[in-house]
């Protein structure tokens, strides 16, 4: 369990927050942290810049978990930042399978997603098409053997283990 | 012979004019369930903006490198996490020291 001080830095010129990690998960690579101070309360303003009828503006929100394992077939969402992207690059997807014990993987379950993720996308959540988390991205699965080419199937850590963990925060 | 002879080919026209019509209701079908697939994925855009963060470490040199994504949870099903923000990220990314977490407020279109 880590029960460390980090600081969290809402946006490029706002002032830091401290938070510190009030639950991990070692095998499911989770972990969640709390703030000392909410950092909205003093969220400056943007102005929106219009192109055409579309706005370009901030917006916050939390999100909220759906611990029920997806089923295949099902459309999913993975939104993040892949790459280093400043904005929020959104993915489309279909659950492909529900794994366990996936070579390679951690042995827990996951829930495989046909869609590609890169580098910055790791811990983005996807969405089921009612906008609730079913799942937290670990990595794109790769081929097994030397190339490991890139195969288009997500590995994604189920939103039951985020809700249970979560159960385990101490008042 | 001639009567039944008629007979037949208007059987055979009202067939294929059923055959059209389910035809053309199962076309409309496919394209408003198609339509309405559209709206729901821009739906569901709209709602999960704001909520996904992006994981920022900070390098030797002062500059930014960005380590992954995360989200703010929403804490309303859990008492103990009430009245301060919360954010879920993945528990590697805790080794670097210290992690800016970058988080939303960005830019987003929106319509």
């Amino acid at each position: 369990m880590f029960a460390l001080q980090k600081r969290i830095s809402i946006g490029a010129n706002w002032e830091p927050f401290s938070s510190k990690v009030v639950a991990s998960d070692v095998i499911n690579d989770v972990a969640i942290l709390k703030t000392d101070e909410s950092p909205f309360g003093d969220a400056p303003q943007f102005a929106p810049m219009k192109i055409g009828n579309a706005e370009l503006t901030a917006h916050f929100a939390t999100a909220t978990l759906n611990p029920d394992l997806p089923k295949p077939g099902q459309q999913a969402l993975l939104a993040g930042y892949p790459l280093g992207q400043p904005y929020l690059i959104v993915q489309e997807g279909n659950i492909a399978a529900l794994a366990f014990d996936l070579p390679g993987w951690p042995p827990t379950n996951k829930i495989l997603v046909s869609t590609f993720s890169n580098h910055g996308n790791s811990g983005a959540p996807v969405f089921d098409m009612q906008g609730k988390v079913i799942g937290i991205l670990e990595g794109e699965d790769r081929a097994q053997g030397q190339d490991q080419e890139r195969t288009g199937i997500s590995v994604v850590i189920p939103a039951f283990f985020v809700s249970e963990l979560a159960k385990t925060i101490a008042p | 012979m001639g009567a039944r002879g008629r007979g037949a080919k208007g059987m055979r026209r009202k067939s294929s004019l059923i055959i059209v019509a389910v035809f053309f209701s199962w076309l409309e079908g496919m394209s408003s369930s198609a339509h309405a697939e559209t709206i729901d994925l821009v739906e569901v855009t709209k709602q999960i903006r704001g909520q996904v963060v992006q994981v920022v470490v900070s390098t030797p040199d002062g500059k930014n490198a960005w380590l992954g994504s995360g989200f703010w949870l929403n804490d309303k099903d859990w008492s103990q996490l009430a009245g301060m923000l919360s954010v879920v990220i993945r528990l590697e990314v805790l080794k670097y020291d210290p992690p800016l977490i970058r988080c939303s407020p960005f830019k987003n279109a929106s319509v």
